[in-house]
């Protein structure tokens, strides 16, 4: 469990972290000993990255883009940080030029919310095929007053996410949205999304009417039925088994 | 797992899209072998319902509703089937009576913008309080309209977007506090919405 890594660094948590840890309890453990490229984005300390190496295992390679504290130009094994601005999207194509494509990304940038979407529009796509990505700190605006009810237009990335709900559906009513090819689900949490990746054919999208024979077989039967019925009728009818040709004039 | 019992169906009929299963998987998988009642919405040839209850075990309470009155004939030990209108609040209140509050709720009925959002309204607050309450077939919504026009009324999907409001920080005590306070996530796929029930303590989060 990520929570009991965290009880073995001794370490303060707060509040605020500990409402993301059954996420990623949900979403990460798939990864836990394998090798796995962890980005994270925002200001973090760096004693966080050790907590997520000692959590995903010896294969992981976690990577803090941003603003780390407590980072003194000495890195330890399987970990790296590189500074520098994660809406540049020269930047980012860099570190993928440098260390791979990312399995995961947790962007926790994201008070600042415009850091978030620039980020997700050009990162997500290049996320490996069954990647997490995850952006905490949705924040509308800064609610001064507990009494205050107005969500003021909600956040961009909010926004954002309020379209891609659509676009999860668009192959239905003919619209090509890449997002869809790639995307199995969206989630809201406490104050976080998370995008499930996956590689979507057209294999796996399809409805399925089963059993597929035995439907086929009794279809036949009630067919044949009705044909018997509708002879039946007719002699009834007109005291032949068979039309006349002079029914209709 | 219930992508192998749909595969080698050879009881009633089942009609489902293949990447619901997961989903199923991941969201009713804790319920397995619990006392839990599952409500379907939308009985169809009824296989679904046999499925459901192959899946969930003895303890499993299996009701169907439809507003077709022959879907009384999959009735079986386990499954019950109730002839009612989705969108009618004091049926679905005299199905709560007689069998209680479902844990789980799928929603597989009319694919009607207007029934979904009534239905949704009126049940999601009576599902327990680790339920799943979910939707599918909502690409049914979007094809009602013409081409890509998204504006046409979609009430549903509006209010779900709405609802994604109440994860942001300040969504917590504001517009839709009440949902958030009982709702543990929310969550998009291909024509499925799936809401995920919690009770949260006011103003007071997990803590360690």
């Amino acid at each position: 469990m990520f929570c009991e890594t965290l009880m073995v660094h001794e370490r303060e948590i707060t509040d605020k972290w500990m409402r993301y840890f059954t996420i990623y309890e949900e979403y990460l453990q798939k990864f836990k000993n394998q090798s796995v490229v962890l980005w994270l984005l925002g200001s973090v300390e760096y004693d966080i990255l050790r907590i997520w190496r000692k959590y995903l295992g010896a294969l992981s390679v976690i990577v803090g883009i941003g603003d780390i504290h407590g980072y003194k130009n000495n890195e330890d094994d399987q970990i790296l940080v590189r500074v520098g601005d994660q809406t540049n999207a020269s930047f980012l194509q860099s570190l993928i030029d440098e260390i791979g494509l990312p399995d995961v990304i947790v962007d926790s940038s994201s008070r600042d919310s415009q850091d978030a979407s620039e980020t997700f529009n050009f990162l997500y796509e290049k996320v490996s095929k069954n990647g997490i990505y995850i952006v905490e700190g949705l924040r509308t605006i800064e609610s001064q007053d507990e009494n205050d009810l107005k969500v003021e237009g909600g956040s961009s990335f909010l926004n954002l996410c309020k379209g891609l709900i659509d676009a999860l559906n668009a192959r239905h009513y003919g619209a090509e949205i890449d997002f869809a090819d790639v995307t199995f689900s969206m989630s809201f949490y406490d104050s976080a999304v998370v995008f499930q990746k996956v590689a979507w054919s057209s294999d796996s999208l399809k409805p399925i009417m089963l059993p597929a024979v035995n439907k086929r077989a009794v279809e036949e039967i009630i067919d044949f039925g009705n044909r018997v019925l509708s002879r039946f009728r007719l002699f009834w009818k007109t005291g032949s088994f068979f039309r006349s040709g002079k029914e209709n004039g | 797992m219930l992508y192998h019992d749909f595969l080698t169906n050879d009881q009633r009929t089942i009609h489902k899209w293949l990447h619901y299963f997961p989903i199923y998987e991941k969201f009713f998988n804790k319920f397995i072998n619990n006392s839990v009642t599952l409500w379907e919405i939308g009985v169809f040839k009824g296989g679904s319902l046999q499925m459901w209850k192959r899946y969930l075990g003895p303890f499993a309470i299996i009701v169907g509703i439809d507003i077709d009155s022959r879907c009384k004939t999959v009735e079986e030990n386990q499954i019950h089937v109730r002839t009612g209108d989705q969108s009618d609040t004091k049926f679905l209140q005299s199905v709560i009576d007689e069998f209680g509050a479902p844990d789980i709720v799928i929603d597989d009925g009319s694919h009607r913008d207007k029934d979904i959002y009534t239905t949704f309204n009126f049940l999601y607050e009576k599902v327990s309080k680790n339920g799943i309450y979910l939707v599918e077939d909502l690409h049914a919504l979007y094809m009602d309209g013409t081409g890509n026009d998204l504006k046409d009324k979609m009430e549903f999907i509006d209010l779900c977007k709405e609802l994604t409001e109440c994860f942001s920080d300040c969504g917590h005590n504001g517009c839709r506090g009440r949902f958030f306070e009982m709702t543990y996530s929310m969550s998009f796929y291909d024509s499925v919405a799936v809401f995920q029930k919690a009770e949260r303590m006011k103003g007071k989060q997990g803590k360690i």
